[in-house]
């Protein structure tokens, strides 16, 4: 299934949330995202549920980043 | 699989954490008078009744006050959790807290047996209830790793300080209760190194990448460094030898400058070099973390041939130096989120029909830049003048500091107050 990717690192907040959100909105039907993060955004997952899009949360230790992937209906 | 355990219903209400946030400058206005109007001595030793006073309107009224507010915000962002019933905990938390403080405030002031009873059965149960409820809500399901083991320690070093308090101010109140002055030690260690150093390591790990565009810190630091420091402050409180708990408390020491020494460099590093005022609170916070770390050095080398100006000087450069600048560089930055979070929420959840014109606060200018780096100036101008009275014993520094420490914790609040008012005008219509 076609991602698109977002790297939010750096980014200060809420530029990491507002990015997201703004990149969901362009999204077209069946598309994922997939962004890369320093931290675990806790506040974005009730923003999503409320918005009916799905998430997935993975931890690459290796270099330490955030890597969540965002999608609609089934996966 | 990690699915939000929060919903947005669960995030606190916007007076939550602002109810503590605008009693923080109040705070600091008491402290400033209190030195204003009993002049530099009390600036002399750690000992005098004024000089306490002073102290727990910092370390209650101004440093607990913001953290326990913070903290009740901070559960369910930075952890995935919330405080049980946050909304009337926070309530009756913040009540108590704010008539504890000015008990005990008063109780030093005029030294009155029963404003110590009175301030203690205020204070103890209600530093102990948030303890718990912390505790209770880091239990259920917390995330976010170090920070989340630094908050569970942090407010267990809490309730140490709260109990050792307790004790403390019964000896003050009640003639069958021996006053312990060996306690004191014990009960000014865990407050500043258990719950305030502890405590602000395990944010500051989360906040200044998050909100100063730093690189994050080693994870080595952000993972070892709480439960090390309370290790050590553990071993330095019990430990049968003395070379030992010296050595602990040495060591402690140490690991505070090299905490320091990492911080200021991370904030060299900003991927976003505009001029940001809260930075600078914080490398003064940390400059001054630095130099309190010295000067504890020095007296332990020294042993007990160390004047006691220096216990002082190092104790104003950790409160009012380290913990006062950080906390307050900390709120410039939460209160402005918290606005533009509030205000924004029908967008975030979507609510909102495309085409629709919202209002949208710019968060850099929540509250004006320029009177947020005149307040800096004035806390900085104060600090200078309170540190040089205690070096020199020279009361009219302190007099001039107080008057300074006045006016930065007037414009602290006024800047405070603008955001609330921001807020407000917005809140009816979204």
């Amino acid at each position: 299934m076609a991602a698109r990717r977002l790297d939010v690192r750096g980014l200060e907040a809420p530029e990491p949330l507002e990015r997201i959100l703004a990149e969901l909105e362009l999204m077209e039907a069946g598309e994922q995202l997939e962004v890369t993060h320093w931290r675990e955004p806790l506040l974005l997952y009730p923003i999503l549920d409320a918005r009916g899009w799905r998430h997935r949360t993975r931890h690459d230790e290796a270099d330490d980043t955030w890597l969540i992937r965002i999608w609609k209906g089934a996966e | 699989m990690n699915l939000g355990a929060l919903s947005l219903e669960d995030a606190p209400g916007f007076r939550v954490p602002l109810q503590f946030f605008l009693t923080v400058p109040a705070f600091g206005i008491l402290a400033a008078t209190l030195i204003l109007f009993d002049g530099g001595l009390l600036l002399q030793s750690r000992w005098l009744p004024a000089t306490l006073a002073v102290t727990h309107a910092f370390t209650l009224g101004y440093i607990a006050m913001a953290m326990l507010g913070a903290l009740f915000q901070m559960l369910p962002v930075v952890m995935g959790t919330s405080f049980p019933r946050t909304e009337p905990a926070a309530r009756l938390v913040h009540g108590l807290l704010t008539a504890g403080t000015l008990c005990l405030v008063a109780a030093f002031e005029w030294r009155q047996a029963m404003l110590f009873l009175i301030a203690a059965m205020l204070l103890v149960p209600v530093l102990l209830l948030f303890a718990a409820g912390t505790l209770i809500a880091l239990r259920q399901g917390a995330k976010g790793g170090g920070p989340a083991r630094a908050v569970r320690l942090a407010v267990m070093a809490l309730a140490v300080t709260a109990g050792l308090g307790g004790w403390l101010a019964a000896g003050h109140a009640l003639p069958a209760v021996p006053l312990q002055r060996a306690l004191t030690d014990y009960h000014a260690g865990w407050g500043l190194a258990g719950w305030i150093l502890v405590l602000v390591v395990g944010i500051s790990t989360q906040v200044i990448p998050m909100f100063l565009t730093t690189p994050p810190y080693p994870k080595t630091l952000e993972r070892w460094l709480p439960p090390l420091l309370v290790v050590l402050l553990l071993t330095g409180s019990v430990a049968p030898l003395d070379a030992l708990r010296q050595g602990a408390l040495l060591a402690l020491t140490v690991l505070a400058a090299v905490y320091a020494l990492v911080s200021l460099h991370l904030l060299q590093r900003r991927r976003r070099k505009r001029f940001d005022v809260t930075v600078w609170f914080w490398r003064l916070g940390m400059a001054c973390l630095l130099a309190a770390a010295g000067l504890e050095g020095y007296a332990y080398v020294r042993g007990g041939s160390a004047g006691p100006e220096l216990a002082v000087l190092a104790g104003l450069l950790f409160l009012a130096g380290f913990a006062v600048s950080v906390i307050n560089g900390m709120l410039y930055k939460i209160v402005p989120f918290l606005v533009w979070l509030h205000l924004r929420m029908p967008v975030l959840k979507g609510l909102v029909p495309p085409g629709t014109r919202l209002y949208t606060p710019n968060i850099h200018e929540v509250i004006a830049p320029q009177r947020m780096k005149w307040q800096f100036l004035l806390h900085a101008a104060a600090l200078v003048l309170l540190l040089a009275a205690v070096a020199a014993t020279n009361g009219r520094w302190a007099q001039a500091g107080a008057v300074l420490l006045l006016a930065s914790n007037g414009l602290l609040l006024f800047n405070l107050g603008a955001a609330v008012r921001l807020y407000a005008r917005h809140a009816g219509s979204v």
